[in-house]
């Protein structure tokens, strides 16, 4: 088992991933911290998107592609802002490849 | 819509039931009630955003020894401490019926800067939900906003930082350490204060005229005092045994679809 936990700043904003990550997936992934996104419980979705997924940042990736291009909207942070916090989480757990 | 409702209602030792009230506002609103303003308080309480767990926030131990609640809202945005010297603000209305980030933190929040220039400060919104108050060459935060929208209803409240505790304030939240490595070299610089630090003169009752007078106005509305509603109550408390008075609300960040009465339908 392997956990990676990254904090990144956005403008407005805190992002904090943490990945729970066990034989190559995603256990455990939450995004917690004093972002604004709409509507609130896609967040959620995003988590529950994460769980079971392949830990790999090709896979994350296309995950948080797929995410975005659904219309969600954020105040004070962009994408780029999540990509970057969940490819470090990644990296913190050990995930290097195509970091 | 025929007016600007404003209510004074709070239950100031039990900010759980609140919370409850706040989304009770919100739906109320959206099933037909008139725009409202709700000025409210809290004795003891860290509140933190939809998206925080409690743990990485607050200073548990800390909380735990002051008697110090901790609460969840179902807004974004960071955790805040309040007291009896914090002032709450909360404005409800229907809006555009595409929902746009924008109407809550630009229009809405605007709303309450304006109130504050009535009072003579020079008031500007910075880092989309924080209102900064310029005192000579120095910049204070005194006020930080949240909000929602759901199908052209949106809800707007924040803080009014009057004569809070800054010291119980700032041991009982936790910073984060790559906030605090951001703030060393971030242009934004401003430090949180009490309004009664740069005007002692300026009491609740001059707050709440000028903030009532400020959306009477931008949203074109006359206000009247008034109650909650029986349904906003019943509401309230529905939404409190269910959801908000539970440690999977408040401690385990369980969002609103592990609670038996969904959000807002």
């Amino acid at each position: 088992m392997r956990i990676g936990v990254y904090e990144h700043k956005a403008r407005k904003g805190l992002i904090r991933v943490s990945l729970k990550i066990v034989e190559g997936v995603i256990e455990e992934a939450t995004i917690t911290g004093d972002f604004f996104i709409y509507p609130e419980d896609a967040l959620f979705e995003l988590e529950a998107t994460l769980r079971g997924a392949k830990a790999s940042w090709e896979e994350v990736s296309s995950k948080l592609d797929e995410f975005f291009s659904r219309g969600v909207e954020l105040a004070g942070s962009t994408p780029e802002d999540f990509k970057t916090a969940l490819k470090r989480a990644l990296v913190e757990a050990g995930v290097h490849e195509g970091a | 819509m025929r007016g600007l409702r404003v209510l004074f209602y709070e239950t100031p030792d039990n900010p759980f039931y609140s919370l409850a009230f706040e989304e009770a506002i919100f739906q109320s609103v959206m099933r037909g009630a008139d725009a409202t303003l709700r000025f409210w308080r809290h004795s003891n309480a860290v509140i933190i955003g939809y998206f925080q767990k409690a743990d990485e926030e607050v200073n548990i131990e800390y909380a735990r020894k002051m008697n110090i609640s901790i609460a969840r809202r179902f807004t974004g945005g960071g955790a805040v401490y309040h007291d009896l010297g914090c002032l709450l603000w909360t404005v409800a209305t229907r809006g555009p019926e595409k929902g746009s980030v924008s109407y809550l933190y630009d229009y809405l929040l605007e709303g309450f800067v304006k109130a504050l220039r009535r009072l003579g400060f020079t008031a500007v919104r910075e880092n989309v939900n924080d209102v900064v108050v310029t005192s000579g060459d120095k910049s204070f935060k005194v006020s930080g906003a949240a909000g929602s929208f759901r199908g052209g209803t949106y809800l707007l409240h924040g803080t009014l930082l009057l004569n809070t505790n800054l010291e119980v304030l700032s041991r009982v939240l936790r910073v984060s350490k790559a906030k605090l490595a951001d703030k060393k070299v971030s242009d934004v610089k401003y430090r949180v204060t009490n309004l009664a630090n740069l005007n002692p003169s300026i009491g609740v009752p001059d707050v709440v005229k000028a903030v009532v007078e400020s959306y009477s106005e931008l949203l074109g509305l006359e206000p009247y005092y008034d109650l909650p509603s029986r349904e906003e109550i019943d509401l309230a408390r529905r939404l409190y045994e269910a959801k908000y008075s539970r440690a999977e609300w408040n401690l385990l960040r369980m969002p609103h679809s592990y609670f038996e009465l969904s959000s807002t339908s």
